[in-house]
């Protein structure tokens, strides 16, 4: 009998900047502290963000000392137990292994307890270097573009060490000109990364082939949805209450994580739960403010209230910029869109990146009257057939693309959750 | 010749449309994917049929080796499968009322099908249907599984059965409850004792399935001669897709390890 299982696994530095050889350290891993492993963006109620690698608390059983610090010969840290790699692997049931986690092991909050031989670990996501690194002066000049400094921070030589780097994968969706960069110097890489992908609207991720990647929100290419403008007959195109451009779906390219409500006819029902659904107000602004330039949309503000955000970029002072920012957060913001959170088998989503692309079908469930079948159209005969009860009081269509914006892995009971925001 | 032993539990059909299996139909052919699956509430139903329209199926899969095939809950009164892009017919067949010579009826009178014959390997599955049990009916089929055997139990398990409803019920200020049932699923504990080692490797079989499996508890026995009266999850058409959870138990009576063990099993339906 095959079995889903995770594997932990260390790799101790050896020197300064040199990594030795990955140990497996599953057997010490203490199950009951194991317990969620998340990432997420813009996936926190009430705000816009930017990344968020949740960070992973380990604790391990020491009664050989191998887990001691550096200055202990027992340990197996023999240059520093700080910054040693710590990764976390699915081996699903047909034995395919995928990374789920990558950190670094933050030794300032390592906690020792003599009384039960453990050693508890505070582990930081890979990005965590950010903080360790300082922006040289000189590495953002001014009149350079957001895209060419965020790719100046992250392509340095101790973030390279440890995550891969692509230029191809640092896209941003406003592309504008910093107009002083003194506002950069002497920051920690992190910071620095924060306000550049703010003022450029766009994320941060870490994929699964551990490159950085910076891109807008836009759901993912791999699958991404082809939709056509609603027009009426004389050719305009079509518009909501709220002045939105009214779409069709056209087709999903690529791959898609497809799921299934327990109302499939097939019984495809691939969803343990689904739950946290909103219409997305939580996250809606309409009235953004950039460098004390605003620009608001009166026809959302009226429908939905005012829904305000602002920022403060001092490495910007053009006016037209700021309105620039402001307007692209506007577009991004201002309606509503649904999230909800939905929890499936490890093995169906370890495939799965932050702004790729989901569909969900969830039908109502029909439950045929008794002695009946449910009556289908084309080959039910009227008044011959009874109507079927209706289960369920919320239905999502399959033509609604969903983009991932939070994955949290539950080790316990092998389900993930996915955080799903409406594209 | 007829089906022998007791509860069968076979492998889960190797048809099934989310697996990549598909359907057509001479008539109602967007409904006829319903039969690939084990949804019990939806069918497949002919249009424009009567006791003199040849209506055909037919199943295609990934290429696999069967033993076993099921009709669940039709009407089909004379029908016949074949296997293969060029029809073939099935060899030293066994079906729930005898041996017959390919799978071949002409005055099939119960709802469900259930036949057993010599292994082929195939990627396709052929229904010819004239007749239906009432004259002139609508022909239907509910679901149809082509599968392979795991093992069928010698012994007599003692099995309790459930169906759970699966109902919602919330309590409201006028302190009366709102309940809302669900979609009803089988459930069952099986408990061996007094039998012999090839029951307990079925046992041992079901337990260490990763992918879920079919159980029929009636294992083909049907009638006044076998049941004395017509119950839930004991009849033909009670083919229920499970998998096994929690723990499973053996020990030895009064540990004396010559004797009989006693084992049980708890399964639950499984999409």
């Amino acid at each position: 009998m095959n079995v889903a299982f995770y594997t932990i696994l260390v790799t101790p530095l050896k020197t300064n900047e040199t990594y030795g050889d990955q140990v497996d350290i599953t057997d010490y891993v203490i199950a009951r502290k194991f317990n969620k492993i998340k990432q997420s963006v813009d996936s926190g109620s009430y705000d816009i963000g930017i990344y968020t690698y949740a960070d992973l608390s380990l604790t391990v059983a020491n009664y050989d000392g191998r887990f001691n610090d550096e200055t202990e010969s027992s340990s197996m840290f023999y240059f520093t137990r700080d910054r040693a790699k710590i990764q976390v692997k699915y081996t699903n049931e047909a034995g395919t292994e995928s990374v789920i986690y990558n950190g670094l092991i933050n030794d300032e909050a390592t906690l020792q307890d003599f009384e039960k031989d453990t050693v508890k670990f505070r582990i930081l996501s890979q990005d965590s270097i950010f903080r360790k690194v300082k922006v040289i002066g000189g590495l953002i000049n001014d009149g350079v573009t957001f895209s060419a400094a965020i790719k100046s921070v992250l392509n340095r030589p101790a973030i390279t060490a440890i995550l891969g780097y692509d230029a191809g994968k640092v896209s941003v969706g406003y592309d504008g000109i910093i107009d002083d960069s003194t506002p950069f110097s002497q920051k920690d890489s992190r910071t620095v990364l924060e306000l550049l992908l703010n003022a450029s609207g766009s994320v941060f991720y870490i994929d699964d082939a551990g490159d950085m990647v910076v891109s807008d929100r836009t759901v993912g290419s791999s699958g991404a949805a082809v939709y056509a403008s609603l027009t009426d007959e004389a050719g305009a195109v079509l518009t909501d209450e709220a002045g939105a451009t009214l779409q069709s779906l056209e087709s999903v390219g690529g791959s898609n994580l497809e799921l299934y409500g327990a109302g499939d006819p097939y019984q495809r029902d691939n969803i343990a739960k689904i739950n946290n659904y909103n219409n997305g107000l939580q996250r809606t602004f309409n009235t953004i403010t950039v460098n004390e330039q605003t620009s608001t949309d009166e026809t959302f503000v009226d429908r939905y209230g005012i829904g305000l955000k602002s920022y403060t970029f001092d490495f910007i002072t053009s006016t037209a910029t700021a309105t620039a920012i402001a307007d692209y957060y506007l577009e991004q913001f201002k309606v509503p869109k649904a999230e909800l959170k939905v929890y499936v088998k490890t093995d169906i989503s370890t495939g799965v990146n932050i702004l790729d692309p989901v569909t969900i079908d969830y039908r109502k469930r029909h439950k045929p009257f008794n002695g009946s079948k449910i009556p289908l159209a084309g080959s039910s005969v009227a008044g011959s057939e009874k109507s079927p009860y209706v289960i369920g009081g919320i239905k999502i269509a399959p033509n609604r693309i969903w983009k991932v914006i939070g994955i949290e892995y539950d080790t316990k009971t092998f389900l993930t959750a996915l955080r799903l925001r409406e594209s | 010749m007829t089906i022998s032993g007791g509860i069968k539990v076979f492998e889960k059909s190797s048809s099934l449309f989310k697996d990549s299996g598909n359907a057509t139909a001479s008539s109602a052919d967007g409904s006829v994917d319903n039969i690939l699956s084990m949804n019990r509430n939806l069918r497949w139903d002919s249009v424009g049929s009567d006791d003199t329209t040849a209506e055909t199926i037919t199943i295609t899969f990934d290429s696999t080796t069967i033993s076993r095939i099921f009709i669940v809950d039709h009407n089909l009164k004379d029908f016949s499968i074949t296997y293969g892009a060029s029809p073939t017919a099935f060899t030293n067949v066994v079906g729930v009322d005898g041996s017959k010579s390919g799978i071949v009826e002409t005055a099939f009178s119960e709802n469900t099908s259930y036949y057993e014959f010599d292994q082929v390997t195939t990627t396709q599955i052929n229904i010819t249907s004239t007749k239906t049990q009432i004259v002139d009916a609508q022909k239907y089929i509910t679901i149809f599984v082509t599968t392979d055997e795991i093992g069928t139990f010698e012994g007599f398990p003692n099995v309790i059965p459930f169906s759970d409803a699966n109902e919602k019920r919330s309590q409201v200020v006028t302190g009366k409850y709102i309940t809302q049932k669900n979609f009803e699923t089988f459930n069952a504990q099986l408990r061996v004792e007094y039998t012999n080692q090839a029951d307990i490797d079925i046992i041992d079989s079901m337990y260490e399935s990763q992918e879920p499996f079919l159980i029929w508890l009636c294992g083909g026995k049907y009638g006044a001669a076998n049941f004395s009266v017509d119950f839930k999850n004991w009849r033909l058409k009670d083919l229920y897709q499970v998998q096994t959870y929690d723990k499973t138990r053996t020990i030895w009576r009064g540990n004396v390890y010559i004797g009989s063990p006693v084992t049980s099993i708890k399964l639950a339906e499984e999409v």
